[in-house]
């Protein structure tokens, strides 16, 4: 390595020509992806803002503490779609959390990787049938057998939306807890269960809470796994068997109507559902900071 | 040079005969000083660990291959060697941790108080609570406090309520952490440094009163002043304790220990115990020829 060897200079001074064209093109190609980007927010703020356009002027107290009536009545509200579709939301909530949860713990902390290949497969598959679709099976499965629409009917459509969102936001999330968590606990002499229920599944909470919220505000915004299991209601629910209203079965059965009285309140409708699902998804999201800022 | 099969059978030699299966009476002698390069305890002669043929392995991949060792109690064992040797596999095998990773899985005996822990019906939580650990990266349970991360152990293996909080108190003061936390024994483990909850990690592992620490690497994310505080915990707590400790550090071992014992890589990449003695005679005096390349730089 002794030898002296003589560097060769290198040019290293920008060339005029190549660095304007350069600098052009990348002009170009910043505004072609800013463009793109501007274009994908337009309909979202469109769509917000003809909502509240269309939607706040119409609301007003009747809407959240009267019934629904017919169109000659003035003071006429929605007050039970908004408590059914908190039903709903609970009852599926009720439903799906602890087994999406479980099923979730299962895949992250058990099971062979055949089954769990193929529970995640199933996963997959159910987030990705159509939400209509579970709307005609839980029809066939809990409607037809029990001969009515019902509250219950609801709820377990809109659990089997939650479900594949809960078990995958479970699984990856106790998949993101340290293994030394899990070390340091079984080597305390910690039983396999003591180790995930109280070490690991802890430290993945906040996440999985993330994950339920999300899935809540989804559930909440589904139509159509509700129309032939909840069916609606003009009246309030008065038990697990019977039909139940919902925010989004208002919206859709009164936007098509013709007398504007009904209309409004479709559009009202609109607005505080969207508002729900706007807050539950902030609230989510903030939970989510919170645990990364520590 | 590791076809030469020699160090391996005179470690087997020293070997304590296998004990009867029930009792202190027939229980095996450790090698004493007469045998030279064996661990030598000055009073006990009942070892903490009798280690019998022990092999390991991470699926299809053999890990350790027939390890033979004596500890000694109430003393501290350094294992030392090059990276991949399995010395960390070998300690995580003597609280039967080993098995936790997928596809891990071990043979041979090891004798903790005359009982095998690899025998059939052994429950391996209940060894863990014997054997104790304290891990290479400091892992406080995050969303615990400092409290209840030594309360941890007590809690799950089922200690009285109402003796909880003395014992965090003199575990912490046994981990001389109690003046750094004190004031703060309900915030977050997470806030302390990096030393510190090692030193946490150290508390809640004996605050279960465990027969043995084993140690796997304590000190190797820490730095040197962090450090130095582990290494004067561990010749404190070698008054109650067995300690047995993992370290790259050979001036680690130099400092701390009383039997070193040296790992090498076979050419089959499985790990093996090549030579174990007092710590002064394998720093001076070793006896294989590998030990010797090992501990003056010219492997690892």
């Amino acid at each position: 390595m002794a030898t002296t060897t003589v560097p060769v200079p290198r040019n290293l001074t920008r060339g005029p020509q190549t660095f304007q064209v350069r600098r052009v093109r990348s002009a170009i190609m910043i505004g072609l992806i800013w463009l793109a980007a501007l274009v994908s927010v337009i309909p979202l703020l469109a769509v917000l803002g003809w909502v509240f356009f269309q939607g706040l002027p119409a609301l007003n107290v009747d809407f959240f503490t009267q019934l629904p009536g017919p169109p000659d009545d003035p003071h006429q509200g929605v007050a039970n779609g908004i408590v059914g579709t908190v039903e709903l939301l609970a009852l599926a909530s009720l439903i799906s959390v602890p087994i999406g949860v479980g099923a979730g713990i299962y895949i992250a902390e058990f099971g062979g990787s055949r089954y769990n290949t193929l529970l995640r497969f199933a996963t997959d598959v159910l987030s990705g049938v159509p939400s209509i679709t579970i709307g005609i099976f839980v029809y066939a499965v809990v409607v037809l057998p029990t001969s009515r629409f019902s509250l219950l009917a609801g709820g377990i459509a809109l659990a089997l939306v939650m479900l594949p969102i809960l078990i995958r936001t479970t699984e990856e999330m106790l998949r993101l807890v340290p293994s030394a968590i899990r070390e340091a606990a079984l080597a305390l002499g910690a039983p396999t269960w003591k180790t995930i229920l109280r070490y690991a599944l802890p430290a993945a909470l906040p996440g999985i809470v993330t994950g339920a919220l999300l899935a809540m505000a989804r559930a909440a915004g589904e139509t159509a796994p509700l129309l032939f299991t909840a069916l609606g209601n003009n009246q309030w629910n008065t038990g697990l068997d019977q039909p139940v209203d919902a925010l989004t079965l208002k919206v859709y059965f009164y936007a098509g109507q013709a007398y504007d009285v009904w209309r409004r309140e479709a559009w009202a409708g609109a607005v505080v559902l969207t508002l729900m699902i706007l807050i539950t998804s902030i609230l989510a999201r903030v939970a989510t900071r919170r645990r990364h800022g520590r | 040079m590791a076809d030469n099969p020699a160090p391996f059978i005179r470690i087997q030699t020293q070997l304590p005969p296998a004990p009867p299966a029930n009792g202190r009476a027939g229980l095996p002698q450790p090698p004493g000083a007469a045998t030279p390069g064996a661990a030598a305890p000055p009073t006990d002669v009942r070892p903490a660990l009798a280690v019998q043929d022990l092999q390991s392995w991470y699926g299809a991949f053999q890990a350790l291959r027939g390890i033979n060792l004596a500890i000694a109690p109430r003393q501290i064992t350094a294992l030392i060697g090059p990276s991949g040797c399995g010395k960390s596999t070998f300690l995580r095998c003597l609280n039967r941790m080993h098995e936790v990773i997928p596809g891990a899985r071990a043979t041979g005996e090891v004798l903790f108080e005359g009982q095998n822990i690899y025998a059939p019906g052994i429950d391996p939580v209940l060894i863990r609570r014997h054997i104790g650990m304290v891990f290479q990266k400091p892992n406080p349970f995050p969303t615990k406090s400092i409290f209840e991360n030594v309360a941890a152990g007590l809690r799950i293996q089922g200690a009285p309520k109402a003796t909880i909080a003395e014992t965090v108190e003199r575990s912490l003061h046994q981990a001389a952490l109690w003046d750094e936390v004190k004031d703060k024994l309900h915030q977050p483990a997470t806030a302390l440094s990096g030393g510190q909850q090692q030193r946490l990690c150290l508390a809640r592992a004996i605050a279960v009163q465990p027969e043995i620490v084993l140690m796997d690497e304590p000190a190797s994310a820490l730095d040197p002043i962090a450090t130095l505080k582990i290494e004067e915990l561990m010749l404190q707590l070698k008054e109650q304790y067995t300690i047995i400790v993992v370290t790259h550090n050979m001036q680690q071992a130099a400092r701390v220990s009383d039997t070193t014992g040296v790992f090498m890589v076979r050419p089959d990449r499985a790990g093996e115990l090549v030579e174990v003695g007092p710590t002064r005679q394998i720093f001076t005096n070793p006896q294989d020829a590998r030990t010797e390349a090992y501990i003056t730089g010219r492997i690892g």
